[in-house]
């Protein structure tokens, strides 16, 4: 059944869709993820323009952020002092990311700069994960246990603006929040992701925040980044498409809730690793696009501005 | 003239047509060409997936149909991707104004047609002539890989002497606005008759309302895309509450 999006202009099999909904949903309840860094590229392989996919992806990782943090609030797992101060620089980092959006559609190099973003950062984060994992798993085959330090404290800590941040144990600056916030919102405006994957370790290996606390401190920062990155869309590109955005949330959500019960069973550097080659094959798949022999090597794009 | 018709027909129907021919044969006083097409209105619903127009008209007397069918114009950007450390990237652009968002031809044959809407295709600013070929030829080939140019002749088909029909298609990603529609009957090359019909593409129901309020209202449609968003999540993280 084919389903016409009012944005995108295509028309597209609704149980398509729902099923990439539905899969990148699975993905994101087993590893714990928000899956727009999946969502988004696989929506313009659909042939949704990257514009589109990007401001309709932020649409939804919304409503999955959302449903996310529930749960880890239910717990207490949410720092909101940690939180707020990452919304203060992810608003001013997103607000930036949708200017320099719209300034690279008009100079025609927004595509560029999307794939490029997605080729290093799907490149760096899988390999890690992959490289980390397989450590993991080869340590645990020779029964060798690294010794881990309880808590790192680096110079960054030491910068002015101190502050007490209760739920994550910490007295540190405000500046490296604020930084990371900035930056993880750009990425969020120009890559339609919610930036839970650079978030994450930011908070755990740079702050020194507890993992689990990060994970819920994440998940309620990416709600006002990305709804914050929707509103500019919808306001200087006009590229949120809200019935996209229902198909995959709906598909998101049932998704989940399978991933989650089989992430639950799976071991930790096992699901890792698997994570890892998923989006290191995203990834080479994105590459291809950059490097391949364009079919035309001309493209035909309405002129954007003036 | 008329004779010289009556005379080949009558060949061609070896006798056995004669009065047949005689009743289909056109009236003196009947239009050169009348026209028209299966709806004036395409309206874009959810479950769009293009459409199908019927164009049709009767002829009197000999002569050849074109049909020439114009989208509304827009300014479009032809973008020449070179390699740069191993990657395509977008270097040198041209941009055309007036270009129509969809552009059809039909005849009943391969011909030259010098009387037909022409199809314009100005740069913005001036450019080499060579460069302009290029880019030109580049962004017919685009939109007609895109269906968005069918300048296809020899496509009309005729029932009987007068009657003529033909279809077009009108793909998915065919623009919204007023499309304008010319018949022309042509002797010999020379323009007998013409006519126009409008045709309009306009979204319809719930896919009008998503459209018209992301453009006219985008900052309304963002509120409420945050809001169903925000629902959206609360409902599914009650829903699927764990205990």
């Amino acid at each position: 059944m084919q389903i016409y999006l009012p944005i995108a202009e295509l028309s597209i099999n609704i149980f398509v869709l729902l099923g990439l909904g539905t899969a990148v949903g699975f993905l994101s309840g087993m590893f714990g993820v928000g899956g727009g860094f999946l969502m988004t590229p696989m929506l313009i392989f659909l042939g949704v323009t990257p514009a589109v996919a990007v401001a309709s992806e932020a649409n939804q990782v919304v409503a999955a952020s959302v449903s996310g943090v529930m749960a880890h609030w239910r717990r207490s797992n949410v720092d909101f002092k940690m939180g707020g101060i990452l919304v203060i620089g992810g608003l001013a980092g997103s607000t930036v990311g949708a200017f320099i959006f719209r300034a690279l559609r008009e100079i025609g190099q927004v595509d560029l700069v999307i794939f490029l973003s997605f080729a290093v950062f799907l490149g760096v984060i899988g390999s890690l994960m992959v490289m980390e994992s397989v450590t993991r798993i080869i340590h645990s085959l020779l029964a060798i246990r690294p010794r881990r330090k309880a808590h790192v404290h680096y110079w960054v800590h030491g910068l002015p603006f101190k502050l007490r941040f209760h739920k994550s144990k910490l007295y540190i600056s405000a500046v490296p929040p604020l930084v990371i916030g900035f930056f993880v919102g750009l990425l969020a405006a120009i890559m339609g992701v919610g930036g839970g994957f650079i978030m994450v370790p930011a908070m755990i290996y740079v702050l020194g925040m507890p993992t689990t606390v990060a994970v819920g401190t994440s998940l309620f920062q990416i709600i006002f980044i990305t709804a914050n990155v929707t509103f500019l869309h919808a306001v200087t590109n006009q590229t949120v498409d809200v019935v996209l955005a229902l198909l995959l949330m709906l598909g998101a959500v049932i998704g989940a809730q399978f991933g989650t019960n089989v992430g639950v069973k799976l071991r930790a550097e096992h699901l890792r690793a698997l994570l890892g080659l998923i989006v290191l094959a995203v990834c080479a798949r994105i590459v291809w696009v950059l490097v391949a022999v364009p079919a035309d090597r001309f493209s035909v794009g309405a002129l954007i501005g003036g | 003239m008329k004779g010289q018709r009556h005379n080949r027909r009558a060949a061609a129907w070896a006798g056995l047509g004669v009065a047949l021919g005689t009743l289909i044969t056109v009236p003196a006083y009947a239009e050169p060409l009348t026209a028209d097409l299966s709806s004036n209105l395409i309206s874009i619903t959810s479950s769009f997936t293009g459409a199908d127009l019927i164009l049709f008209g009767t002829r009197s007397g000999k002569g050849d149909v074109v049909v020439v069918i114009r989208g509304p114009a827009s300014a479009q950007v032809v973008r020449h991707k070179t390699r740069i450390n191993g990657i395509w990237v977008n270097s040198a652009g041209l941009t055309f104004i007036n270009v129509p968002g969809f552009y059809a031809v039909a005849a009943n044959r391969a011909l030259h047609f010098v009387g037909a809407p022409e199809l314009r295709l100005d740069t913005a600013a001036p450019a080499a002539t060579e460069d302009r070929r290029l880019f030109r030829e580049a962004l017919i080939r685009n939109l007609r890989r895109q269906r968005l140019f069918q300048p296809f002749l020899g496509n009309i088909t005729f029932l009987g002497d007068t009657l003529f029909r033909t279809n077009v298609e009108i793909p998915v990603n065919a623009p919204v606005g007023g499309y304008d529609v010319d018949f022309f009957l042509l002797r010999d090359g020379k323009l007998i008759a013409q006519q126009s019909a409008a045709l309009f593409i306009n979204k319809a129901g719930f896919e009008r309302t998503i459209f018209d309020l992301a453009n006219n209202r985008p900052a309304v449609y963002g509120l409420i895309a945050i809001l169903l968003a925000l629902m959206g999540g609360w409902i599914a993280a009650t829903v699927f509450r764990r205990t």
